[in-house]
């Protein structure tokens, strides 16, 4: 048994170590330990993959981003974004929602980046259809402020340029 | 017996007990063996990373620039090759399981996103931080050769196989939590793992196979994952046979989610820190002593 100072020293330690590791899951929404080297909320350089969540509903044809399911590495979609003609433009609205997680700034690049035309190829989804894209509002309002979005949210991405209404 | 006296025992007791050193030194070369594995992981991946001007460094990583230069990196990635070696070995322990350690935390991190280590690794990486901040070189290893005395007992041999234990629990426990927070039991009970599946066909073996699949065996497989090997993952604490069944659990799960989503593989980096319920098997542990 160690001396009751260095089981002191212990105890403290342990509760550092769990209040680290407990204050992941608030601020990432996915435990990321020792993230703490560079918190992004706050930082004006931070970003983060994380915050970029969808799934689709196959039959609404409806996408949406920020809620209700799986993490998703967009770092693969970037990628391909990159590598893969998307020759087609797609039509879609962007509509609000809830804000469930945080978004990051490299959310709203992949928006920029045309991941949803991506999305939207893979899933056979014909171009000029109507596709409703919910998203959280902070991203809403980088996009807006970032003029990449018009009052009547819709915009049409095109390839290889920006993305402009 | 008073409540505060039972706390404190029970406190003393889950961490301070006497154990031999040789789990713990068998765990220490499970564990460097796979930081080395990782590194090839790693290999091939920090070059796509630079000079990509979607990424920026946060933190203290900033201090090495946007990016850090792709020498030094190279540096710090081979001194973490060596330092993980020489602490595999066991020598000189005492630093070199330090050094590996904070290498493969700097290394991990940088390649992500300049500022996180990928949540494929985030455990791995805290479980080689905890061997290598203890004295896990005290058997198996060059320092015991050199050394010659064989090591007492002793209590610093048991807490960070405690820690471990705890640790791997937690982060089962709490994804499970998380997909309840934020998915609800929509997630479990719907068909929204199929949905994640359908969007990549192409990447898991298993894949076709599981979008045929009823609408309710995917709802069987998907709260099977939730509930059993996540938000039950606890059990695993109470008792070895417990311990043995949910090792057996997370790794049916891990290669589930590999061979239908696709890739996946640093998820199985979980599975060998798990391998710390598997030690009661092992020879050490039939000559463990409680105070």
């Amino acid at each position: 048994m160690p001396s009751p100072r260095r089981r002191i020293l212990f105890s403290i330690f342990q509760l550092i170590f769990w209040f680290i590791v407990f204050l992941q899951v608030p601020i990432h929404g996915e435990m990321y330990p020792f993230s703490f080297f560079g918190m992004y909320k706050g930082s004006k350089l931070g970003i983060s993959y994380q915050a970029f969540t969808w799934r689709i509903f196959r039959d609404e044809k409806e996408i949406c981003v920020g809620k209700n399911s799986q993490n998703y590495q967009i770092e693969n979609l970037l990628r391909e974004i990159l590598l893969k003609e998307v020759k087609d433009k797609n039509r879609f609205v962007l509509k609000k929602g809830k804000s469930i997680n945080k978004v990051s700034r490299l959310e709203v690049k992949a928006i920029e980046k045309q991941v949803v035309p991506v999305i939207l190829s893979r899933c056979n989804i014909e171009p000029g259809s109507r596709i409703q894209v919910r998203i959280t509002h902070r991203a809403w309002k980088k996009l807006t402020q970032a003029s990449i979005v018009k009052a009547d949210r819709e915009l049409v991405v095109y390839k290889g340029e920006h993305v402009g209404n | 017996m008073s409540g505060t006296n039972f706390v404190f025992n029970k406190w003393n007791s889950f961490w301070f007990a006497k154990r031999n050193p040789q789990p713990l030194s068998i765990y220490r070369v499970l564990i460097f063996s796979g930081l080395l594995v990782v590194y090839w992981f790693f290999w091939d991946r920090h070059e796509s990373f630079f000079n990509c001007e979607l990424y920026q460094t946060v933190g203290v990583y900033s201090l090495f620039g946007i990016p850090c230069s792709s020498y030094l990196f190279k540096i710090a990635y081979w001194a973490g090759i060596l330092t993980a070696f020489l602490a595999l070995l066991g020598l000189g322990y005492k630093w070199t399981g330090k050094l590996a350690s904070l290498f493969a935390l700097f290394v991990s991190g940088y390649i992500y996103n300049f500022h996180e280590v990928y949540h494929s690794y985030h455990m791995f990486i805290i479980v080689v931080l905890i061997v290598g901040f203890s004295r896990a070189g005290g058997s198996l290893s060059f320092d015991a050769w050199l050394q010659k005395n064989s090591m007492e007992d002793s209590w610093e041999f048991h807490w960070p196989l405690q820690m471990v234990r705890l640790y791997v629990v937690y982060v089962y426990w709490i994804v499970g939590i998380e997909k309840l927070y934020y998915g609800g039991f929509e997630w479990a009970f719907s068909e929204n793992l199929q949905m994640i599946v359908f969007v990549n066909p192409q990447k898991g073996l298993l894949a076709p196979w599981f979008l045929s699949l009823s609408k309710y065996s995917v709802i069987l497989i998907a709260s099977w994952s939730l509930f059993v090997a996540e938000f039950l993952s606890p059990i695993a604490l109470f008792g070895k046979k417990a311990g043995y069944f949910m090792w057996f659990n997370w790794l049916i799960f891990h290669i589930g989610v590999s061979l239908t989503l696709g890739g996946h593989l640093g998820f199985f980096s979980q599975v060998l820190c798990a391998c710390v319920f598997l030690l009661p098997l092992m020879p050490g542990e039939q000559s463990r002593n409680t105070n």
